[in-house]
């Protein structure tokens, strides 16, 4: 993805509030230490998060992860206890600095828009707008079209529009006054399935049009994963791990991250060099953190139904949804070598796996399978 | 984000001397001048009731022995409680029939019956009380006072009862009927545990006006405490006997308010979802179509017609002699005067409170709450006992002056702006807010753009209703009003305990006029609010 | 048991506390709380005068209009009960908006007298207003006078089953058949005039009687049109209301006859209407003016002639022609100082009629 930087040069802009030093900003946006508490309940707990200029970031967690306050603190709709936070190089809140909301020139859409009800379209979007009459009125026109909405809809009133409309006009309306920074409060979770997937696109291909530094909360992995350059997994008002989406997802750094960001198989195993042995035989682990008792995560698409596989395992029974079908294997337990010393601690295996196929009539409950695995496997410390 | 606080910290981005913008950020509590606003605002509506308990304090026991336990005490305590436990079940059990033949069955015109229903609150309960008295001259008594005091505030249980009705969720009917129960079994098992809140409300409300009425007795010579405070009031101005009675009064009040918090419990009106609202199946009433109609229209001659046709007696016996001009444009005017004075001064003073309720919940806000529900109780002779003793001995400056006579209103009324500005608030949230501040405006502009304007409906209907009990406000407005101020209850209460009737009219004709649009509106929201 | 806390200490700091709450409150929204109403209220720069006014608000509003005709000097009127009025004044003390205080009955005269918040009457009230009218201390004057009567339903009592004296309607023959307004100042002048007579015993047992046989009624109106609709016999009332009636439409009085006591008895009192300057007034001269109107011809002949049917008392105007004359009334001899309302209040509170 090549950012198209379209900078103030047209249209009248908002009063910059700060003038960005191209010179030596190469981090966009910087929190360092954010902490947070309300009412004794700490709810960020050190947060340190870098966005290129331009770039998008999902921030990913759970509820009460802590994520929402983060964009709230980056906003500059609270203020943090401890931290700073810089924007396009200048500290907008930190122990000596503060800059309220309205100053940062930070664009902000939240969960369900928030569109002023009392409001047109049209005067909605140009709300922020430092300009009136026909300029903006022209403004408008070409906003509405940047998101993919007739500028006849100027007239209308938001609640005549759908919850993806109201989104996209919502998003109109925060990139009218060009800022530095997009904060999206997870501006698509209101919608319903097929909904959010058009508008989650539009307004994706909006904002790395325009360039603009973006950082969206969801709760949803993945919405995370398709939308962002970057992933940054909040949990328990840290953030675990921060990567691109398939590292994220291919290397989660531990176990809770694993099973947050998508379905894993969690097995017992035994880490001997760069082979983790389990019910499903010996797979490759790059870089093992530890060796002896693990856990080994696979994700359930690398576990595939194949004819002549080395490894079996009796279907227990089945989910169908239709394009595919979940299937849970019984597996055999660990085949121990005899000529080797057994290690108490060796796991015995034999777990149960939900893995996914796309036959449905393949795994009746009984059937006896052969299996093998692809790609590499992941391991987390032993903890009981 | 307080929109109280000033953007402090305006200096050059980057340089050391910036400060925090302290308080200034969002905080649980609430920002911090909001608070201490609507503190000293709960603390000034306290008055009322700290008056009494200092007073009661003061007199010292001989004193309360002698004046509380006294035969007459007991008689006023009979005639109270007889007037309450009569009237109440009355109220309810007529504000919930006609509620639901209105809402839940086929009643012929049932649309104009749910207006004609709400009408009576558009006289006031004195001017009821004069056009019964005018048609039977010996009414009085407890009967006297259940038949007046029934007529006059049945409403307010079938405004609360009706709009609940009316947004009721047919499923559970549907579900009741579904599991074998007849259409009686469905109204007493289904639908009547869900009008409990909304009678056991309306309840409250009647109970409190039995307690505070004093003209619609006076006139039938009932005697309840507030009759008798006003009678020692008469005596003594403000002698240790009515301020005994008013303790007595005020125990009453805050009795009422602990048995319907009990009733109540933890329980709140069932928050409806955004859904379209079905349209709930009404009930085919057949031969009983008569009766019904015969039923409502019985009660409508008795609640509007006597009291209408009295009036229109009168101002035709009096013919044009009673229109005196000049008295009577200046007690309109002073009566305009203080009702847009005082529906604005209790809106502002509300605000902070709707604030903090709706923005900020927590500990402090439940209690200021819970301050505002307990001192709103307060009876206005209780409210202007207490006024006018505090101005004239501690701040004279005011002492029968305007602002205290407002201040009075504000007390009493302070309710109805906050319930209103709570839920247009609730049509603001601070996301708006936030989205305003994101766009570039300062909090202040932020509040004013987007909260300010999305409450404005709600809290000018507030507005809109304190006006309506100020104009038919009599005994705070009798003891506080400045020299020389009139409005058309006091002269209308001058008139007619001359037994001038006819010199009456002219004024009962005008206040009738100027709450018709104002109960209207009332009822028109009722509709709106239910399930909030 | 005595006072739980101390009286004192209480009393002052938790009002003040109170006070100062509202101040604060008041202040901070001071500005928008004044309405048009105030046009014309106490404390104006002009020579206006206030006066509260226990009187009929109808005559003094005629006193008012003539008076205003004649000088051009504005008077606002502040309307009440005479002891509601007189413990207001009582309580302002120096800081009473009031100028002058009219009153129905003399005691509450008194009492403000004895608050030494009079200042005295002008030599031309003296001159014009004979001395039976006025108290010798000479700090306030009778403006009118009244009479007291049993008023009642000619259907139902016959002349000769009237009561002979007031006292005798504490027999219990009397009872549910006699009605009265005990919270009027009216009816509580007569009471004072009952107990300056018959003493506080009689005057004691003669109210509780009253309590468990008469009828209530709120107001002298109120009461005689109950006895003209025969829901009772009688009532004690003041003459007036009856000729006030007539001279309408007599609706509320066509059934009703008046007796009158005389023969000194405690129902025959006349009580004496009262007119007082404050000596806290910031306006004497044009209150005094306004006194010495209402006690000169042209006050008293607004009695002779207007609606009010109370009895003049000074000037040597004569009452209206349908009055029975003041002397013919053999009214008990009172001296109005020592009518005593603060008793007669706890009096008729200890008899659980108020």
């Amino acid at each position: 993805m090549t950012p198209t930087i379209r900078r103030a040069a047209k249209a009248p802009t908002a009063k910059p509030a700060f003038i960005p030093d191209p010179g030596h900003v190469t981090d966009h946006l910087l929190v360092s230490g954010a902490r947070k508490s309300f009412g004794g309940t700490e709810v960020l707990k050190g947060v340190d998060l870098t966005v290129a200029q331009g770039r998008t970031t999902a921030i990913v967690g759970a509820s009460g992860s802590g994520k929402t306050t983060l964009l709230r603190l980056i906003a500059g709709f609270e203020a943090a206890d401890a931290g700073t936070i810089s924007l396009a190089g200048v500290e907008v809140a930190g122990p000596a600095a503060w800059v309220p909301a309205h100053k940062r020139s930070v664009g902000y859409v939240a969960q369900d828009g928030a569109l002023f009800p009392h409001l047109s379209v049209g005067q909605n979007i140009e709300f922020g707008l430092p300009v009136r009459g026909r300029a903006a009125a022209a403004r408008v026109g070409e906003l509405l079209e940047m998101v993919s909405m007739d500028p006849s809809y100027a007239r209308r009133r938001p609640s005549q529009l759908s919850g993806g409309q109201q989104q996209r006009v919502a998003l109109a309306r925060a990139l009218a006054r060009r800022p530095q920074l997009m904060l999206l409060d997870e501006p698509f979770s209101a919608l319903d399935a097929g909904l959010r997937v058009a508008t989650r696109r539009t307004v994706s291909q909006t904002l790395s049009d325009a360039g603009v530094t973006t950082i969206l909360v969801t709760h949803d992995q993945a919405e995370a994963l398709s939308f962002a350059d970057q992933v940054a997994v909040m949990r328990d008002g840290k953030l675990a791990q921060i990567g691109s989406p398939f590292v994220v997802y291919t290397r989660p750094s531990d176990r809770a991250t694993a099973e947050f960001l998508g379905d894993a198989v969690i097995l017992e195993a035994w880490m001997e060099g760069s082979l983790a042995l389990c019910s499903l035989g010996g797979i490759p682990v790059r870089r093992p953190p530890v060796q002896g008792r693990v856990h080994l995560m696979l994700r359930p698409e690398q576990i595939r139904i194949t004819e002549g596989g080395s490894i079996r395992g009796r279907v227990v029974d089945t989910d169908y949804f239709g394009p595919e079908t979940t299937v849970r294997i019984q597996l055999a337990p660990i085949a121990v070598d005899p000529g080797k010393p057994v290690d108490p601690h060796q796991p015995v295996g034999g777990e149960v796996i939900n893995i996914r196929h796309w036959n449905a009539m393949l795994a009746r409950p009984g059937t006896e399978l052969s299996l093998k695995v692809v790609g590499e496997g992941v391991v987390f410390p032993w903890s009981e | 984000m307080s929109f109280f606080q000033s953007t402090t910290a305006e200096l050059a981005p980057g340089s050391k001397s910036r400060r925090r913008a302290a308080g200034g950020r969002g905080t649980r509590s609430g920002p911090l001048a909001v608070v201490v606003l609507s503190i000293l605002i709960a603390a000034f509506s306290l008055l009322p009731l700290g008056y009494v308990v200092v007073m009661t304090g003061n007199a010292g026991w001989d004193t309360i022995q002698k004046l509380v336990f006294r035969p007459r005490v007991g008689e006023l305590l009979f005639n109270t409680l007889a007037l309450v436990l009569i009237t109440v079940p009355i109220c309810v059990v007529l504000g919930i029939a006609g509620a639901w033949l209105v809402e839940r069955t086929r009643l012929r015109g049932n649309k104009a019956w749910a207006v004609l229903l709400a009408a009576p609150l558009a006289i006031p309960a004195f001017v009821n009380s004069y056009a019964w008295v005018s048609a039977i001259p010996s009414l009085g008594g407890v009967w006297g006072g259940v038949l007046v005091s029934t007529l006059s505030y049945f409403p307010l249980v079938y405004i609360p009862v009706a709009a609940v009705l009316s947004r009721m969720d047919p499923a559970l009917e549907q579900s009741g009927a579904s599991l074998g129960l007849g259409p009686w079994q469905v109204f007493f098992r289904v639908v009547l545990p869900q009008l409990r809140l909304a009678a056991a409300g309306g309840a409250l409300l009647v109970s409190l006006h039995l307690l505070a009425e004093y003209g619609a007795f006076a006139m039938m010579q009932f005697d309840t405490f507030t009759t008798a405070i006003y009678d020692q009031f008469r005596s003594t101005f403000n002698g240790a006997a009515a301020n005994m009675l008013a303790s007595v009064l005020v125990l009453f009040c805050l009795l009422l308010l602990l048995g319907e918090s009990k009733t109540r419990g933890n329980a709140r009106y069932a928050r409806l979802g955004g859904g379209a609202q079905a349209n709930p199946k009404r009930l085919a009433l057949g031969w009983y179509q008569v009766p019904g109609q015969l039923f409502l229209a019985a009660l409508s001659v008795l609640a509007l017609g006597v009291p209408l046709f009295h009036v229109v007696r009168w101002l035709i016996a009096g013919g044009a002699a009673i229109w005196t001009g000049s008295a009577l444009v200046h007690a309109l005017l002073q009566t305009l005067g203080y009702g847009l004075a005082g529906a604005l001064m209790t809106t502002v003073l509300a605000f902070p409170l709707a604030y903090l309720v709706i923005r900020h919940p927590g500990p402090v806000t439940k209690v200021l709450e819970g301050v505002n529900y307990i001192s709103s109780s307060m009876p206005g002779i209780v409210v202007a006992l207490a006024l006018v003793t505090i101005t004239v001995h501690n701040v004279p400056a005011v002492y029968q002056t305007a602002v205290v006579l407002v201040a009075a209103y504000a007390l009493l009324f302070m309710p109805r702006a906050l319930v209103n500005l709570r839920a247009g608030l609730a049509q603001a949230p601070k996301e708006l807010d936030e989205a305003a501040q994101a766009l570039g405006k300062a909090p202040l502009v932020a509040f004013v753009k987007v909260t300010l304007r999305l409450s404005a409906p709600a809290a000018a209907g507030g507005a809109a209703l304190v006006f309506l009990g100020i104009v038919n406000e009599l005994t705070a407005t009798l003891l506080l009003a400045p020299n020389g101020t009139t409005t058309l209850a006091t002269e209308f209460w001058a008139f007619s305990s001359e037994i001038d009737y006819a010199g009456a009219a002219p004024y009962a004709l005008l206040m009738i006029l100027l709450s018709a649009p104002m109960t209207y509106l009332l009822f028109a929201q009722s509709k709106k609010a239910a399930g909030q | 048991m005595k006072t739980w806390f101390n009286k004192t200490v209480l009393n002052r700091t938790a009002l003040s506390a109170i006070a100062g709450v509202s101040v604060l409150a008041l202040a901070a929204c001071g500005g928008s709380a004044a309405p048009a109403a105030s046009n014309g209220a106490s404390g104006s720069a002009t020579d206006a005068i206030v006066v509260y006014n226990a009187q009929h608000q109808e005559l003094t509003q005629a006193w008012v209009d003539a008076f205003t005709k004649e000088t051009g000097i504005k008077v606002t009127l502040r309307n009440g009960d005479d002891s509601e009025l007189s413990n207001q004044i009582v309580q302002e003390g120096a800081k009473s908006p009031a100028d002058v205080f009219l009153t129905e009955n003399s005691p509450a005269m008194t009492q403000v007298e004895n608050a030494g918040l009079f200042t005295g009457i002008s030599a031309k009230i003296q001159s014009q207003v004979p001395a039976a009218y006025r108290p010798s201390t000479n700090k306030w004057t009778g403006i009118a006078a009244r009479s007291t009567v049993f008023a009642y339903n000619t259907t139902k009592l016959t002349q000769a089953q009237l009561p002979k004296s007031i006292m005798d309607l504490a027999d219990p023959a009397w009872k549910g058949r006699w009605a009265a307004s005990p919270s009027g100042a009216d009816f509580q002048a007569i009471v004072s005039a009952m107990l300056e007579l018959k003493g506080e015993a009689a005057t004691s047992a003669w109210l509780k009687a009253m309590k468990a046989d008469a009828k209530v009624y709120k107001g002298n109106s109120t009461a005689m049109k109950a006895v003209n609709a025969g829901e009772i016999d009688g009532a004690i009332i003041y003459h007036y209301y009856w000729f006030g009636d007539q001279a309408k439409t007599g609706e509320n009085s066509k059934n009703v006859a008046l007796e009158y006591f005389k023969n000194e008895d405690p129902g025959a009192f006349v009580s004496v209407s009262g007119g007082g300057v404050l000596a806290s007034s910031k306006h004497q001269a044009n209150a005094e003016k306004f006194l010495e109107f209402i006690t000169g011809k042209a006050g008293q002949e607004i009695l002779q002639t207007g609606t009010s049917f109370e009895y003049p008392v000074a000037s040597e105007v004569a009452a209206n022609s349908k009055l029975v004359p003041l002397k013919d009334l053999q009214a008990p001899k009172v001296d109005a100082a020592k009518l005593n309302s603060q008793k007669v209040t706890d009096l008729m509170t200890a008899a659980g009629l108020l």
